[in-house]
């Protein structure tokens, strides 16, 4: 039973929350653009890492407010808590990821 | 165009009766102890105003506006509510954005329509949902352990004190539980639940020994 | 006093004697007592039968190890099966019974097992009744009825039980020494402690314990502990209390056990309390299980650890027997050896070390103990209890044992192969455990949960090492809650302990003159009579994973989950293998630690509680008029209302025509209900719907179909414009919950910029859905202030109004295809109209109805309910709603909706259906078949191959409006194909031949509903 830190309401039990999936999953632009493949993808096709993995959760019996979770899917660990609109943070990320990341910010800021 | 008789969950106001969601529970059953006995003494209160208030909670006119037109300064600290003792009218915080009014019953058509008037053209909504929820307090040396019974918060005389409330799960229903003192506590529960809770409220604090007023 | 019990020490209460029952026999032993100690007081070590060979089993170990001693506790309704005698404590008019034995546990039918045992290998079940494969349930009827141990009461539990939660700093298992110092630093550092234990004494090991701490008695000291943490009101103490799972993020359960040591008579409030603990931090203090010796016949009873043997006479004052043999390969053991000697019992010891030196080993040799070293007990000789001990000398290079035998007679033999850390909790949550080399057990390594070990459950024996270690975990949790806090022992309890670097060496299986498979039978497992020949003979098989070998021996499945005998399984499985312990590893150590009840577990989530049941305002009334009732969601709904005489099809016929005919009332107080607002309020409906939103004018209600994001139908209701920037969104009963979730998670997380707030109201107000050509007279007949007139207030559309005093909201909206008139109250007023409503209807026969009606009057109009047409993978072109679609805007599904397949027109698409025969009602999910003529094959059973099916019926009913049955159904191309026939079939094989029809089948124009 996990001890989740709301960002809002602080440290509550799981049998508060809900996992509602992964998180930072970028609905595209134009879905139009895209043929049945790619949109099937965005859609239904989640990563299911060992190890660090990046979740949403809704604190669904209190203030029902969605939020992300780094969680470690071997020790159940969870490494931080962030609000929805707040990227991954970079202290669980490697050099590679980082640049990345900021790679898909900047792009969502010219879309 | 005031109350004319008031049982605890029955009343009729202008010509209209009402019954609360335990009218039939707090008439079944009287607890297994007096109250001078009792560990946990169980009492309804029913038919107050509340008004789900939303706004952004950074913006000093939504702050103002909702001061002004309740008389009680919005609490921007989760988990905490706000009393004022001259109208009675409570406000308690449930999310960044989003707040509950608990007021007297007969002020629900003044409160809504100050609110929204005070709001103008603010991105700020509030909703009448008084017929929505029953609140019962829990008083008595035990109330504390009857709700730790049920919620998997800390409501220790340490972590949850007057001036406290918190949203979570009480057995198996969602609530916003309040703590007024040491002994002397709250839930909040959604009217088609309050049965359901008030059972199982009865049923943990037998032991106890329960008295409802 | 019996010959068992010593004439003082121990910390029994001589003073209060307590009369119990045996197997019938009436015996007695003290308060303080176990069942166990006070059973080896009377001389009585026979308990119980093993579960396969039905073998005599006697005490063995004195706590949650001892796989043997299992009775039958109490009688009637509160009997507890295998209850083990070791954790039993004595009461007044306790009864017990031995288990798994018949007519009794001295002369066992079924022992003849045991004589048979060569037959009965491991596997012998699965080996021998596997063909015919079909006879399987024949089989496993008659072995199931001669195994099992105990027996399960046939009444329900009269008891009570609940669960509690608690958070605390820190949290402490087990009050043995190392647990008391661990709670003793981390009070005095000011921490806020939860300490458990699962005697009734604070203790531990310390309540048998004859050295003393800090210039006192053991026994002093661990009360003198336990005053100054009763002394602290941040201290909690649970006795009684047995922590049984460690799950992630520091969250543990205890179960307190308040009712088993106490007469009936006695018995107050719940039984058993289930603690959900949170802490921060967790000291684990659980002791060791000592280890057995592996030879053969080692489960005679009169068999006991050495430990076990040192406990029974140190406190219970009772010596298991008068002529011991110790078998030890480690220092430990002497102590135990002395215990003895001071009880007055012969003791020869036979150490599988030649070459063991300590100073325990000196001054047990100084009290009278006589010390083979490189001997080992190959054999015990007896019938229901040991009479010898057979002794033999290692070879020199230990692996063997030399020919010549010494008979010793003996009515005990002790015995102790090393101990085991009790590492389970630390193990729970994936906690790593290291092999030590030295000490020759598994160690807790790291753990991914804020917590320390401390004691030997981290492997330090030691009891002032122990105590050492203890305050320093105890201290170092606290220190990690507030960094300055510092707490002292204030006494050092010795620098240079006489039971320091105690050895052990490696005695896993004792060797024989013979093979394994012809020695005589060495047990692993007592309880499942798991023999080392049958871990040998499951390496042969093919099994070499110690999980496979677990499952397929049974090695560890009985209620000591391997506490007993699972680490000397290992290593002989290791052994078998040829590869070193570490590298067999163990099993999965799991939540429960010990058996739990199922009491517990439920707490007071029974019956009326189990689950919430939600209730609207009428639901008294609805009782009040004789309702049947129907689960939706959590939510009770009026099902049908039957006259006395009147079974479903009956009442529903009077119901659904009486709305055709006069007036009905239906409470749809159920339906979820949104309350949306904000500048952005259209625009926000407008993407979750699939049809157009903006043009709605404020008065006015519209349908609406929400899909997700694959483009699958997820919801359906009205949505009603209350004014500028607000609306009221109804949705399905059932989907509420999820519809307000949905909603807010695009609001959050992919449209932070809409201006929309949402709350739901579906507590607030109540529906009274008035339906039927009278209608409208009653509804007029309680509001002056509304025009009625179908120009004033035309169909879909709302008008606010004083019904009956209270102030309604009333919408003409129909999901009968009727009249009607929804009266939205608020909720508190809601019994008033209600009964309002009934008095103005009563010169038209005014009727309730439930859901059973209500589904069959939308069937007859068609209009679908989400989740009995729709199952999560039907589109809205599938249900006929393609032509909601709006190309004007984007919405969520819209572009799934476009993927090629769900525009396919071969999908299952909804469609009505009719029985040719016109009287047939066809059963919902029943199959509609391809090829009509395959009605045929369902007759020739088995199936050579599957029939081919085209969908099945979702709805179907008879209606009495129409005068004969009607059904909606998915069917492959389905509304191209109105007007064939098809053949259905449902599973309990009946078949119809039914028409394809258009979904509509009561009044085609929609005319009655305007």
């Amino acid at each position: 039973m996990y001890e989740i830190d709301c960002p809002w309401c602080g440290l509550r039990d799981e049998s508060e929350f809900h996992c509602t999936g992964e998180a930072h999953i970028i609905r595209p632009e134009d879905p139009y653009a895209l043929d049945d493949a790619q949109w099937t993808d965005y859609l239904h096709h989640r990563s299911n890492p060992k190890g660090l993995h990046f979740e949403q959760w809704q604190h669904s019996s209190g203030c029902r407010k969605w939020f992300n979770v780094a969680r470690d899917t071997v020790t159940y660990e969870i490494k931080a808590v962030y609000k929805v609109d707040e990227p991954k943070p970079a202290f669980l990320l490697t050099d590679d990821q980082s640049a990345n990341q900021a790679t898909v910010e900047s792009s969502e800021v010219k879309a | 165009m005031s109350s004319q008789t008031q049982t605890n969950s029955k009343a009729v106001f202008d010509d209209v009766t009402w019954e609360s969601p335990l009218v039939e529970a707090v008439a079944a059953y009287q607890g297994n102890a007096t109250e001078e006995a009792a560990g946990v003494i169980l009492q309804e209160l029913p038919f107050s105003t509340y008004l789900n208030i939303r706004g952004d909670a950074e913006d000093s006119k939504f702050l103002t506006a909702v001061k002004k037109a309740c008389g009680v300064e919005v609490p921007t600290k989760p988990n905490t509510y706000n009393y004022d003792e001259k109208t009675g009218h409570v406000i308690s915080w449930l999310s960044p954005d989003e707040w509950l009014l608990i007021a007297p019953r007969e002020s629900v058509a003044k409160l809504e329509a100050a609110l929204r008037k005070g709001f103008g053209g603010l991105h700020a909504a509030v909703t009448d949902n008084s017929h929505g929820y029953t609140a019962i307090t829990i008083n008595g040396k035990n109330a504390r352990e009857l709700l730790a019974k049920g919620t998997p918060v800390d409501v220790s005389v340490e972590h949850f004190t007057t001036g406290d409330c918190a949203q979570s799960l009480l057995a198996k229903t969602n609530v916003l539980m309040w703590a007024e003192t040491d002994s002397q506590l709250g839930v909040v529960v959604r009217r088609s639940f309050a049965d359901y809770l008030w059972q199982w409220l009865i049923h943990s604090a037998q032991d106890f020994g329960v008295h409802v007023r | 006093m019996s010959q068992y019990r010593l004439p003082q020490g121990g910390i029994v209460n001589r003073d209060a004697p307590l009369s119990f029952q045996f197997n019938g026999k009436t015996l007695s032993g003290f308060a303080g007592d176990t069942l166990a100690s006070a059973l080896l007081a009377n001389g009585q070590h026979l308990i119980g039968r093993s579960f396969k060979y039905h073998r005599p089993r006697g005490i063995i170990g004195q706590g949650a190890e001892d796989p043997n001693a299992l009775v039958q506790l109490g009688e009637g309704s509160r009997t507890i099966p295998n209850v083990r005698a070791t954790q039993t404590e004595l009461y007044s008019g306790l009864v017990a019974n031995s288990v798994n034995c018949w007519p009794s546990v001295d002369f066992d039918v079924m022992a003849v097992n045991q004589y048979a045992s060569r037959l009965l290998p491991a596997g012998f079940y699965y080996k021998t009744f596997k063909w015919p494969a079909k006879a399987w349930h024949f089989y496993e009827e008659r072995i199931r009825a001669s195994a099992g141990l105990g027996t399960i009461p046939n009444e329900p539990d009269p008891d009570r039980y609940e669960h509690v939660h608690k958070h605390a700093e820190v949290m402490v298992v087990g009050a043995g020494a190392a647990g008391l110092a661990a709670a003793l630093a981390a009070s005095r550092a000011g921490a806020q402690i939860l300490l458990v234990d699962d005697q009734a004494e604070l203790g531990g090991g310390l309540l048998a314990e004859q050295r003393q701490i800090n210039s006192m008695s053991a026994y002093d000291w661990a009360k003198s502990v336990e005053a100054e943490l009763r002394d602290n009101p941040k201290v909690q103490i649970l006795t009684r209390s047995t922590a049984i799972g460690y799950y992630d993020h520091n969250f543990l359960t205890v179960v307190e056990r308040r009712h088993d040591h106490l007469s009936e008579s006695d018995r107050e409030g719940v039984r058993e309390r289930l603690w959900k603990v949170r802490a921060r931090e967790v000291v684990l203090a659980q002791g060791a299980f000592e280890r057995p010796m592996i030879y053969g016949y080692n489960d005679l009873p009169g068999t006991l650890l050495a430990g076990a043997v040192e406990t029974y006479i140190n406190r219970y004052a009772v010596k298991p027997g008068n002529k011991a043999v110790l078998f030890t390969n480690n220092d430990n053991a002497y102590s135990s050896a002395m215990a003895m000697l001071s009880a007055g019992m012969e003791v020869q010891v036979v150490d599988s070390r030649a070459d063991a030196e300590h100073p325990l080993i000196a001054q047990a040799t100084a009290q009278g103990a006589d010390v083979l070293k490189g001997y080992v007990v190959t054999k015990a000789k007896g019938g229901k209890h040991v009479k010898e001990a057979v002794i033999q000398q290692l070879t020199p290079d230990g692996r063997g044992v030399v020919q010549d035998k010494q008979q010793q007679e003996v009515d005990l033999i002790a015995v102790s192969g090393g101990w085991n850390p009790a590492v389970h909790l630390h193990s729970h949550t994936g906690g790593k455990n290291r092999w030590d080399d030295e000490k020759l057990c598994f160690v807790p390594d790291s753990s991914p949960q804020r917590q320390v070990s401390v004691g030997s459950c981290n492997g330090s024996f030691d009891l002032y090492e122990s105590i050492n270690e203890g305050f320093a975990g105890g201290l170092s949790a606290a220190q990690k809650l507030n960094s300055t806090a510092t707490a002292e022992l204030g006494f050092i309890p010795a620098a240079e302990s006489e039971t320091a670097d105690m050895r052990v060496s490696a005695m896993w299986l004792v060797p024989q003159n013979t093979t394994p498979e012809r020695s005589p039978k060495a047990f692993v497992d007592y309880q499942n009579d798991t023999s080392a020949a049958d871990i040998r003979l499951a390496v042969r098989e093919g099994f070499h994973s110690v999980e496979h070998v677990k499952r397929y021996t049974a090695m560890g499945f009985g209620t000591d989950q391997g506490k007993m005998g699972n680490i000397n399984g290992m290593a002989i499985l290791a052994e078998a293998l040829g590869q070193s312990i570490p590298e067999t590893g163990t099993t999965t150590f799991r939540p429960l630690y010990t058996p739990t009840s199922m009491g517990a577990m439920a707490g007071s989530n029974l019956d009326d509680l189990f689950d919430p049941i939600r209730k609207t305002p009428m639901h008294a009334w609805h009782t009040s008029m004789g309702a049947t009732w129907e689960d939706v969601g959590q939510w009770k709904r009026a099902w049908y209302y039957p006259d006395a005489s009147e079974d479903m099809h009956a009442a529903t016929k009077r119901e659904s025509t009486i709305i055709h005919s006069n007036v009905a009332v239906l409470d749809a107080s159920t339906l979820g209900k949104i309350d949306i607002q904000g500048p952005d309020a259209a625009e926000f409906l407008n993407r979750v719907y699939i049809n157009g939103f903006k043009l709605l004018k404020p008065g006015r209600c519209r349908y609406g179909i929400m899909l997700n994001d694959a483009g699958f139908i997820m919801d359906d209701g009205v949505t009603t414009c209350l004014g500028e920037n607000h609306y009221l969104m109804t949705t399905t009963t059932g989907g509420a919950a999820a519809v307000l979730n949905h909603l807010e998670l695009w609001l959050q997380t992919e449209w932070p910029e809409l201006k929309v707030y949402l709350t739901s109201v579906t507590d607030h107000w109540a529906t009274i859905s008035v339906n039927g050509p009278d209608s409208r007279k009653i509804v007029e007949s309680l509001c002056s202030d509304v025009d009625f007139d179908s120009e004033a207030f035309p169909f879909m559309s709302f008008q606010d109004g004083t019904v009956a005093g209270a102030p309604c909201r009333i919408m003409r909206i129909s999901f009968s295809g009727e009249l009607t008139y929804e009266i939205n109250v608020p909720a508190h007023m809601a019994r008033h109209v209600w009964s309002a409503v009934f008095k103005a209807g009563e010169a038209y026969q005014i009727t309730p109805y439930g859901t059973e009606t209500m589904h069959i009057v939308r069937a007859e109009k068609g209009f679908i309910i989400v989740g009995q047409e729709t199952d999560g993978s039907m589109t809205a072109h599938d249900v006929g709603y393609g032509g909601m679609f709006s190309s004007k805007k984007e919405f969520i599904g819209k572009r799934s909706a476009q993927r090629v397949h769900l525009k396919s027109p071969e999908r299952k698409q909804l469609v009505g259906m009719k029985p040719v025969d016109g009287k047939t009602v066809a059963m919902e999910g029943a199959h509609i078949l391809t090829n009509a003529a395959d009605v045929a094959l369902l007759t020739s059973l088995p199936l050579k191959e599957p029939i081919k099916m085209d969908g099945h019926i979702t709805s179907s009913y008879y209606s009495p409006v129409m005068g004969h049955p009607i059904a909606l159904a998915v069917v492959k191309g389905g509304q191209q194909r109105h007007g064939e026939k098809v053949m259905v079939s449902d599973h309990l094989g009946n078949v119809c031949e039914m028409e394809i029809c258009a979904t509509t089948f009561y009044d085609l124009e929609g005319a009655k509903q305007r």
